[in-house]
């Protein structure tokens, strides 16, 4: 018997116990589950203590002398004022320590990310292809495979071609969308709903990424029983 | 209620059922689907092949159990193709569950390529607070670990001598199923200019796929899919690869089909019942 077995053994009970679900809701998965949500819960505290406490603070305070680590210490500590009705204000000010500096590390880097390098690669020239430039597409498209795979080939060519262009008009339509300023009528009404099947797409592209994510996991799930556990087909 | 209409009312395990049978039948009857990698996937592979035995990776284990599924083949095969080219790999697991599995993966993965420990790669393990150490980093490695994963100081690790900052390294490749990911793009790309590749599960990379057009990430590895077009890659330059993830994509794709199938089948049997009502309606008000 190999030394994994006895571990794969509980792995896949659990994993069948989580799995119950699925007929119907029952003792076998709340126990796994609640194992699962206590297991993590109690390795988290030992990871943190052995960490955040030991490795950041006792040591470096008890055995290598660091006296300035009392400050964050007292301030950590001043946080757990708030489970006091008397002096729960004072917790305020570590937290309010807390989020400036937070909030004035993350701030510059987070908008530069998020928003300047967003902006900066929305705002593109806008190019339109000649007629030999689209010829040139089309043929090279249908050169070397056949009809159908052509067709594709042609058609995303020519959307890449005016890709540009394509950028801009979503991304003003779908900005346009949430403006309510002026009526959803006529050529504004138009744009608008331009706008909702753009991101309608995205939505659409957001699911199926996720369905692709869930039956992933269950495709490790089914490799994991079928192959470390019984061996039943040789997954390396 | 005609058949159509009874769709409405199919009880939900016959499809479990069936997505059960879409995931096990293929494991022991692969079809070999090919799989073709794309630009983003490419990105890091093309990157990764252009270092050598001088160049580091930081390799970022920043996932938790519950997706290994999807992330634990992308990881492997990062760390593989560093070892493939000898590229020096520094580890760390900011995900708080995710210590334990980096180091199995590295005694396996360095294990196979015959790596030691502080020579050719450190494994600098958990610190809390992902986003702090991050950016302490940008500063020196010895700000946020002052230690290797097994206590031994960073100065003392040969591998370490000469790695300050983000400066010293050539990548950063973030295997994660959370925040932590942006976390790498916003502060060691965009404070330090270090370069980044993601490594994430599906459900994440439809919204990263903002940083790759941005060109904000070198590479982005969406899925099981993005394992798997990594594997593909790995194999097709005679590389070790695992074929899990290969293997995988014959579900995916049975899967997919099905679930394309379910949803014709619901809208039929939507339509049907939308129509009996109408019809109901049209007699109702035709008697009175």
């Amino acid at each position: 018997m190999s030394g994994e077995f006895i571990p794969n053994t509980v792995a896949a009970l659990f994993t069948l116990a989580i799995f119950s679900f699925l007929w119907k809701d029952n003792p076998l998965y709340k126990a796994a589950e609640s194992l699962a949500v206590g297991l993590s819960a109690g390795y988290f505290t030992v990871i943190l203590i052995s960490t955040s406490l030991k490795q950041n603070l006792w040591d470096p305070l008890v055995q290598d002398g660091q006296l300035l680590l009392i400050i964050p210490a007292i301030l950590g500590l001043l946080m757990y004022l708030r489970l006091t009705r008397r002096w729960t204000w004072v917790s305020r000010y570590p937290l309010a320590f807390y989020m400036g500096i937070a909030s004035g590390a993350a701030l510059s880097p987070t908008i530069l990310a998020y928003v300047v390098r967003q902006i900066e690669y929305t705002i593109v020239p806008i190019s339109f292809p000649s007629f030999a430039e689209l010829g040139t597409i089309c043929s090279d498209a249908f050169a070397s495979v056949g009809f159908f795979e052509g067709l594709i080939l042609a058609i995303v060519g020519v959307l890449g071609s005016v890709q540009n262009l394509l950028i801009v008009a979503m991304v003003f339509a779908s900005l346009f969308y949430f403006f309510f300023s002026v009526a959803h009528k006529g050529f504004f009404g138009g744009t608008a709903k331009f706008g909702i099947w753009i991101i309608m797409i995205a939505f659409g592209a957001q699911f199926g990424f996720t369905v692709m994510a869930r039956i992933s996991l269950l495709i490790g799930r089914v490799q994991f029983l079928l192959s470390d556990w019984l061996g039943l087909v040789n997954v390396g | 209620m005609s058949g159509l209409e009874r769709l409405n009312f199919l009880d939900r395990r016959w499809l479990y059922l069936l997505i059960a049978l879409g995931a096990i039948i293929p494991m022991f009857t692969p079809l070999g689907l090919s799989v073709s990698p794309s630009r983003e996937v490419e990105g890091l592979f093309n990157y990764i092949e252009d270092l050598g035995p001088d160049d580091t990776v930081l390799l970022a284990i920043d996932y938790d159990p519950q997706t290994v599924g999807e992330n634990e083949p992308q990881a492997y095969g990062v760390m593989r193709h560093c070892f493939e080219r000898d590229i020096k790999v520094l580890i760390t697991a900011l995900s708080q569950n995710a210590p334990g599995m980096a180091q199995e993966m590295i005694d396996i993965v360095a294990g196979e390529y015959n790596k030691q420990n502080g020579i050719d790669y450190c494994y600098l393990g958990y610190q809390p607070y992902p986003a702090i150490v991050i950016m302490s980093i940008g500063q020196n490695f010895r700000i946020p670990f002052p230690q290797d994963y097994f206590g031994v100081a960073l100065d003392e690790i040969p591998l370490m001598q000469d790695k300050q900052n983000y400066d010293d390294i050539n990548l950063v490749v973030s295997v994660a199923a959370g925040w932590v990911a942006e976390s790498w793009v916003t502060y060691a790309k965009e404070r330090y200019g270090c370069d980044v590749a993601l490594a994430v599960t599906a459900v994440q990379a439809a919204q990263y796929y903002a940083f790759w057009n941005a060109r904000q990430i070198i590479g982005l590895v969406p899925g099981l899919k993005g394992a798997a077009e990594y594997q593909t890659m790995m194999k097709d330059n005679g590389m070790r690869y695992t074929d899990a993830p290969l293997r995988g994509m014959d579900v995916q794709s049975i899967e997919h089909l099905l679930i394309i199938a379910f949803i014709v089948v619901g809208n039929v049997g939507f339509f049907a019942e939308r129509a009996r009502q109408k019809r109901e309606a049209a007699e109702r008000s035709a008697k009175s």
